[in-house]
């Protein structure tokens, strides 16, 4: 339980199976981070509040319910609320983001197709301190 | 050029029918002059005539007093001849005689009769041996002139057969053409003779008249006065020469002589109208030879020719006139409707364009998303890869998994240049100078200029005005040009930038003018193949080497410049390389947000 402890929980919420598992694969890999992935943007509120993640990353467009409805519902939520989110999504370009991450309204943004360590600096960038 | 050569046309016709009037009303001019002349020498001659018959009337005066008496006294005569008045009412005559026809067998008693009459001295001054004399018996002499009291005109042939003509035919009979040789200046005259028969004797027969002649009353006229009067109104109209007999020879000149001297100076004092007029005068001929003096000429002169060349010139300049000024306000309208024409094909092109762009953005941005995720996936994947030879290197395996992860990013690249068409956003127009727009770009695309060998020259005009523009949509419309020209001259070149102003000339609306601001863009590369012209701005169209283009840069641009009102023309420059000339509306107020993208 030290150890993981010390280890940051990220939560994954993406629809694409594959994208997620690679994400999470290359995450765990660093050490540093225990890795949960849910597909279902539905479940993501029950997920967060079993998992308790230090920082989300989000995907936007997905099946049944959207990344963005998925923010406002956590938002909404005294408990869940101060849970930082980056949005790592198709909708929007490098260009648009650059340089990496940036704020878009209250929001992360990252652009996929990100290379690890972009996505590697923006957790660290964002992850609430100890 | 079309509307000259018809203006020229209609100036020849113009021309010839302007002569072919000027002419016709130059003939009835001339037809007007000359009836207007024959109409004064007509008047001439008639009031010859009739001074002549005035004349005449003297004679038959003279011939009433010797019918009215058995025998007319030298004091009766006398008297008759001053009751005439004749240098006051008939000028020109110079002498007026009774010719007594005296046989020379009683020449003694005649000479007795006279003398007892008054004249005591009365001579015969005769020659030759005729039968019969012809005396001047009563001679009242105005003017000193032969022939004198006592003469026998019968001496002269001449007028012995004048004589003898009047007796035989009982008619004024005119004498051939006298010089009056008592006149110091010679002047030409004439005689007029009318017989005396005796009272109570038939004049039927030649005989008759031969056996009952008494004598002649005789009138001696001097030419020029005799005609004087009768010229009175018309010598400053016509100048008249008047010849005894049928024909103009000058020795018979009675009167003028303008003729012979033009005869005499071979012509040369013209050869205008003149007319010839006979008429009978005591059993002789005259010509009456007339021409017109300049008096008439200028009297006659008919400005209606000349009227009908200033008016027929007017007409006719008005005519070419208004047939140059249809012909080129076709030219105009023509010009007009080819540049509306052209407008309208490529507002039609453009707003093709525009929806075949829209439809493409659309699917662009659909696409986009689908391909980023399996873009993302396989980036990840192949991270992780990576990281998993990094226990087990193997540098081949690296090597492709690097090969990959490039191969992903380019592909990144093309998605984002997509969405980046696609993607919705508001230009944002403030006024700004366009020239800052091109340097900060040229700043931009440097490192691709410099490894490239491209030298740049700039020729900004530093007095262009402010335009409302994009200025971050511009940078990418001029960072693309530049690019584009850096990657046609991969072995170096010179890339030629030149802003300026342009007042158009010609614009669709017919007459006002406008002012743009144009960037001309050269490069000396190899150019664009002219069938690829036509494709340069279609989505996903390049010419350049895979991985170097995306072969949306054009069409991005041209969507920007689309938006700021403007316009992009791609050519190829005929001594090599292309240009590209962007054109932007000058006109600050007339420039208007716009959507950008679909």
């Amino acid at each position: 339980m030290a150890v993981e402890s010390r280890k940051k929980r990220i939560l994954i919420i993406d629809d694409e199976l594959s994208f997620l598992r690679m994400l999470k694969l290359n995450l765990e890999r660093t050490g540093r981070f225990e890795v949960y992935g849910e597909i279902n943007g539905t479940r993501a509120l029950e997920m967060v509040r079993s998992f308790r993640p230090d920082l989300i990353l989000l995907d936007v467009v997905m099946p049944e319910i959207g990344g963005e409805e998925v923010a406002k519902q956590l938002k909404a939520d005294k408990q869940l609320c101060l849970i930082p989110i980056v949005f790592l999504t198709a909708t929007v370009t490098r260009d648009e983001v650059q340089p990496p991450p940036v704020h878009l309204g209250e929001y992360v943004f990252l652009a996929k197709p990100a290379a690890l360590a972009e996505v590697l600096a923006c957790i660290d960038k964002h992850l609430p301190p100890e | 050029m079309k509307s000259g050569k018809s203006a020229w046309i209609v100036a020849a016709l113009c021309l010839i029918a302007l002569g072919w009037i000027w002419s016709v009303s130059r003939a009835h001019a001339q037809y007007n002059a000359r009836i207007s002349f024959q109409q004064q020498a007509d008047s001439v001659a008639a009031k010859l005539r009739e001074r002549l018959l005035v004349y005449e009337g003297i004679l038959h005066g003279a011939r009433g007093l010797y019918a009215a008496s058995k025998s007319v006294e030298r004091s009766e005569w006398r008297a008759y001849i001053d009751s005439l008045s004749i240098q006051e009412r008939y000028p020109g005559v110079r002498a007026f005689s009774f010719i007594a026809a005296v046989p020379r067998s009683e020449l003694d008693v005649f000479l007795e009769k006279t003398r007892a009459d008054g004249a005591f001295d009365f001579q015969i001054r005769s020659s030759g041996n005729l039968p019969d004399l012809m005396v001047v018996k009563y001679d009242e002499v105005f003017v000193d002139v032969l022939p004198p009291l006592g003469y026998d005109i019968a001496s002269e042939p001449v007028r012995r057969s004048a004589a003898e003509r009047a007796r035989d035919t009982a008619e004024m009979t005119a004498m051939d053409k006298l010089a009056l040789v008592t006149d110091r200046t010679e002047a030409p005259g004439f005689l007029l003779l009318y017989p005396v028969y005796k009272n109570d004797h038939a004049v039927v027969t030649l005989e008759q008249r031969r056996q009952a002649i008494q004598g002649w009353v005789m009138a001696v006229f001097r030419m020029e006065d005799f005609v004087r009067g009768v010229l009175a109104d018309s010598a400053e109209q016509v100048d008249m020469d008047i010849f005894d007999g049928q024909s103009s020879e000058c020795d018979r000149l009675l009167y003028g002589g303008w003729s012979c001297a033009r005869n005499a100076a071979g012509g040369r004092l013209g050869t205008g109208m003149t007319s010839s007029i006979s008429m009978e005068a005591g059993g002789r001929t005259w010509t009456l030879v007339f021409r017109p003096r300049q008096t008439f000429y200028a009297q006659v002169q008919d400005r209606s020719s000349v009227l009908v060349l200033i008016i027929g010139g007017v007409i006719s300049l008005l005519l070419v006139g208004i047939v140059w000024s249809l012909g080129t306000t076709q030219i105009r309208a023509t010009t007009l409707a080819e540049a509306m024409t052209h407008e309208l094909r490529q507002a039609h092109l453009q707003l093709t364009q525009a929806a075949k762009l829209e439809s493409t953005g659309r699917l662009a941005a659909g696409v986009a998303h689908e391909v980023k995720n399996p873009l993302a996936i396989m980036l990840m994947g192949l991270e992780y890869l990576a990281g998993q030879l990094e226990a087990h290197p193997d540098a081949e395996i690296g090597s492709v998994l690097k090969e990959m992860k490039q191969a992903v990013m380019r592909a990144d690249s093309i998605v984002r240049g997509l969405l980046n068409f696609a993607s919705q956003r508001e230009l944002e127009l403030q006024a700004e100078e366009l020239n800052p727009v091109v340097e900060n770009s040229l700043i931009l695309v440097k490192h691709e200029l410099d490894r490239a060998h491209v030298q740049v020259v700039k020729n900004l005009d530093p007095s262009l005005p402010k335009l409302l523009i994009d200025r971050l949509k511009l940078e990418q419309v001029f960072v693309n040009v530049f690019t584009n020209a850096a990657h046609a001259m991969p072995n170096g070149g010179l890339l030629t930038v030149t802003t300026a102003r342009q007042i158009a000339q010609v614009t669709a609306q017919g007459s006002a003018k406008s002012a743009r601001v144009v960037v001309v863009v050269d490069d000396t590369g190899s150019g664009i193949p002219k069938k690829l012209l036509a494709k340069i701005y279609d989505p996903f169209f390049t010419t350049k080497p895979t991985g170097q283009g995306t072969g949306l840069g054009l069409t991005v641009t041209q969507k920007i410049i689309e938006l700021h009102s403007g316009t992009i023309e791609i050519q190829n420059r005929p001594e090599g390389g292309v240009r590209v000339i962007l054109s932007f509306t000058e006109n600050i107020s007339d420039s208007k947000e716009t959507e950008y993208g679909s």
